[in-house]
């Protein structure tokens, strides 16, 4: 019980943490978003008032109370550009990128494993060679350009998939999941190889270990033990890694979002930063920042609870 | 293998003292042929020189990214792994706080308040990189503070500052390397990110990453635009990860 009150006593002042930073960094900005939105040359007097009204001429402190106190009720101010609240502007958003993690997260997983369990075993024949060149590959290949060339094969030449933009999925699941494959594809390409590199790593590492020697000796066939004895004590790190790897893809959303015209959470914040859109700005990396530290913590707890030594420790 | 990518590394180094400026021209969308090597772009620029010159800001931004996230990291590390306690708290709090934020969200807060521009961007991206060596440092250090070496260290009045950089930190040194070389492979890549969105380094300066996007517009006239960029940053990128993982191989087998 302490350790699940420790966990969640950290998750909470990291929390606090993380919007302390981003409060404070958007404060620092130089340039009055008030002349923003009415022009340079507005009246000064028009200006204060628009001040006082967007409340920002209380004390820091205050500020960053209110904020959060917004936070906390859902209520994420106005965005300068859109003139709209935030939370409509990010609820309609959260969609795509939701999918779009889910689905890379999916095709990782299902590509990832099999394959991670296959070069560990067979690491010295031709295709282990050829699946490690693949990951090291994959992890040098900028993520998006392997998206544009996708396009270039699948939207240019081959004219099978859309070259951007996105449907909802209350219009057309299908439609939908087309537009969102080929990010999907792109995204996961450096995850897998990750995941591939890790699990082959882990994997190793359990084959050295007595269990196994113990297990081989009373004749157990080389597959059961695998899949049912390492598989299992492998698959623990692999969660650390995949709760890494959500960061990994909601960072790299930002970028693919861009390049396939996606809307959603990823392209918003390249589109608030060009416009100066601080409110949008502030509250879209909050939410983001705190949703990965959420999902770290979950990853610990269900860490803790698949593996009952931990607690002990 | 890894011989052979250092190799190309080397010589993409060698490549940029000795670049053609010959960046606006006449005529535009040239194919590949004997007078300009890659062809032209958009705006009748060499592409070939355009990528020569790419390597320069790569090579810039991916070494001053390193030298800033590696020196703020190894103090904050030495720091918080040395002296522990409240301390180690504290700056490890804030560096996982830092760690929430996925990858180039940083780097990108950063840009959005200073504005974009090389300078800009290397800050950005050495703050970024803060937290690897922090964490890998700090690791390092507690590793060491209570050996041996140390101890006696201590008994001859050594002051606090002495220990940790004259004697522990040679310790750790691979370790630091293998990191820096690994830092900077994630750092071209973000940088081509960031440059690809527009917000890293601007024009006429060219960058792999922003050559990436105006290829991009062309991709239905001249697709082979976007290869090139595409080709120097993977080999740049895999470089740097061989000369990491070779170095960890040597140095350190058995470890992550």
């Amino acid at each position: 019980m302490k350790y699940y009150l420790r966990k969640l006593l950290i998750l909470a002042v990291t929390l606090i943490l993380v919007s302390l930073i981003t409060f404070g960094v958007f404060q620092i900005l130089p340039g009055d978003p008030v002349l923003v939105m009415l022009g340079v040359d507005a009246d000064p007097a028009q200006a204060d008032v628009l001040r006082e009204q967007l409340g920002l001429n209380a004390p820091l402190p205050v500020r960053y109370l209110q904020w959060v106190a917004g936070l906390l009720h859902g209520d994420m101010g106005t965005s300068y550009k859109y003139s709209r609240p935030v939370r409509s502007i990010l609820v309609q958003r959260i969609q795509p990128t939701v999918i779009l993690a889910l689905l890379t997260i999916a095709i990782t997983l299902c590509i990832g494993i099999p394959l991670g369990i296959r070069l560990a075993r067979s690491a010295s024949k031709w295709y282990g060679e050829l699946i490690s060149g693949v990951t090291q590959l994959g992890l040098a290949i900028p993520g998006f350009w392997f998206g544009i060339l996708l396009v270039l094969l699948f939207a240019v030449h081959l004219d099978l998939l859309p070259a951007g933009g996105y449907v909802r999925w209350e219009q057309s699941p299908g439609e939908c999941l087309e537009s969102l494959i080929m990010p999907a594809c792109a995204l996961s390409f450096g995850t897998t190889a990750t995941i591939i590199r890790y699990l082959r790593n882990t994997l190793l590492d359990q084959m050295n270990m007595d269990y196994v020697r113990t297990a081989r000796s009373k004749g157990l066939s080389e597959r059961l033990l695998v899949y049912r004895h390492v598989l299992r004590n492998a698959l623990i790190p692999v969660l650390t890694i995949m709760a890494m790897l959500v960061t990994d893809i909601l960072a790299g959303s930002i970028i693919i979002e861009t390049v396939f015209s996606i809307p959603g959470l990823g392209s918003i914040i390249t589109a608030s930063i060009t416009s100066r859109d601080f409110p949008l700005l502030q509250s879209t990396v909050m939410y983001i920042a705190a949703l990965v530290v959420v999902i770290n913590t979950a990853v610990d707890i269900l860490y803790s609870v698949i593996d009952p030594r931990i607690r002990v420790k | 293998m890894i011989l052979f990518l250092f190799t190309v590394m080397c010589v993409s180094l060698v490549w940029t003292p000795y670049d053609p400026i010959k960046m606006i021209r006449g005529a535009a969308f040239q194919p590949a042929g004997a007078d300009h090597l890659l062809g032209t772009d958009n705006f009748g620029r060499d592409i070939f020189s355009r990528l020569i010159t790419g390597a320069q800001s790569a090579f810039l931004v991916g070494t001053f990214t390193v030298l800033i996230g590696g020196l703020i990291g190894t103090a904050l590390g030495s720091v918080a792994g040395y002296f522990g306690g409240i301390t180690d708290e504290i700056i490890m709090r804030v560096i996982d706080a830092q760690m929430a934020f996925p990858g180039v969200l940083i780097a990108l807060m950063i840009i959005s308040i200073f504005g974009t521009g090389l300078e800009n961007t290397i800050i950005a991206l050495g703050i970024m990189s803060v937290p690897r060596f922090a964490r890998m440092v700090r690791s390092g250090f507690l590793q060491y503070r209570d050996a041996d070496f140390v101890n006696a260290a201590k008994a001859r009045g050594a002051s606090p500052l002495r220990i940790m950089y004259i004697h522990i930190l040679p310790n750790i040194l691979s370790q630091l390397v293998i990191t820096a070389s690994l830092s900077f492979a994630t750092a071209i890549l973000s940088e081509t990110g960031l440059s690809y969105l527009g917000l890293g380094v601007q024009p006429p300066t060219p960058s792999w990453g922003m050559m990436l996007k105006d290829a991009q517009q062309y991709i239905y006239l001249q697709p082979e635009q976007l290869i090139y960029p595409g080709i120097m940053i993977t080999i740049m990128v895999l470089g740097f990860n061989f000369i990491g993982d070779g170095l960890r191989d040597i140095l350190d087998a058995g470890s992550e």
